[in-house]
């Protein structure tokens, strides 16, 4: 799939509109999760996963320059998250379902069943983790999630927040002490 | 290699992004040393935690809604600038 990439791009400068929706498939389950992992909430996920893609969309000319399309199109995502982020803070006890184990359910109810105990602990778990990101300041929360959670290089992160790489092991390093205190019981 | 000159390098060396001689002898430090060793196994701990990291996603409904929603707010947006010509 990585080798269609640059092909699409090419025929989405061009203004193949084709192409454009078949790198919407590609890279929308990828945004989303990054999106909902800093944002907390499938709402704000999914309005930036469409402001995303429709930015790409006005900035199509610009991609003759860009090296990696995949790296452009997060750090479209991550600067749009961020200031959704601040947007919000406000009204972050509202909006974010981060406080309730049954919310991460809540996106179809039709499939709630009784949960083994197992399936249970794991939920709890991943709340866990939720809430302690949630703690971090929104550069070193991103930078956490794009590198340690969805695995991309410090070189890739670094391209994505547009910071050297040193500011990434920095940021990468406090986020992880951080983690390690509030996670304890956990490692 | 003393603690005091390992302990910043566990990050890298536990992300395996260290030149082979430095990562050698975090490696051999690290062996004879509980305190330096306990602090990578953390770490370890830790990036395994973080990679399991998973959210509930939508059904393919919801994708497939999306990438249609998209795709009218560009179709609007290219009838707009179109217009403006």
């Amino acid at each position: 799939m990585s080798d269609q990439i640059p092909e699409l791009v090419k025929g989405f400068v061009s203004g193949d509109e084709a192409d454009f929706a078949e790198l919407i498939r590609i890279f929308r389950r990828k945004i989303y999760s990054v999106a909902y992992k800093f944002l907390g909430n499938h709402l704000d996920a999914d309005e930036v996963v469409q402001e995303t893609f429709v930015r790409i969309h006005r900035k199509r000319k610009e991609l003759g320059d860009v090296k990696y399309f995949s790296t452009f199109l997060i750090r479209i995502a991550s600067n749009y998250s961020i200031d959704l982020l601040r947007k919000r803070k406000g009204h972050s006890g509202l909006d974010n379902d981060t406080n309730s184990l049954s919310t991460i359910d809540q996106l179809d109810l039709s499939r709630r069943v009784p949960t083994p105990s197992e399936e249970y602990e794991n939920k709890r778990l991943m709340t866990e983790i939720k809430l302690a990101l949630e703690q971090l300041p929104p550069r070193q929360k991103l930078t956490a999630i794009l590198h340690d959670v969805e695995g991309f290089t410090k070189s890739e992160v670094a391209d994505i927040l547009e910071c050297p790489k040193a500011t990434v092991r920095s940021n990468l390093h406090i986020a992880r002490s951080k983690l390690k205190r509030i996670l304890k019981d956990r490692l | 290699m003393t603690c005091g000159e390992v302990q910043p390098l566990i990050d890298d060396y536990a992300d395996n992004s260290l030149d082979e001689h430095k990562k050698k002898q975090v490696k051999e430090h690290i062996k004879s040393c509980p305190d330096c060793q306990g602090d990578f196994d953390i770490t370890v701990s830790l990036k395994t935690l973080l990679r399991a990291f998973t959210i509930e996603e939508p059904e393919c409904e919801y994708f497939e809604k999306a990438t249609a929603l998209i795709i009218a707010k560009i179709s609007g947006d290219t009838s707009k600038s179109e217009e403006v010509r």
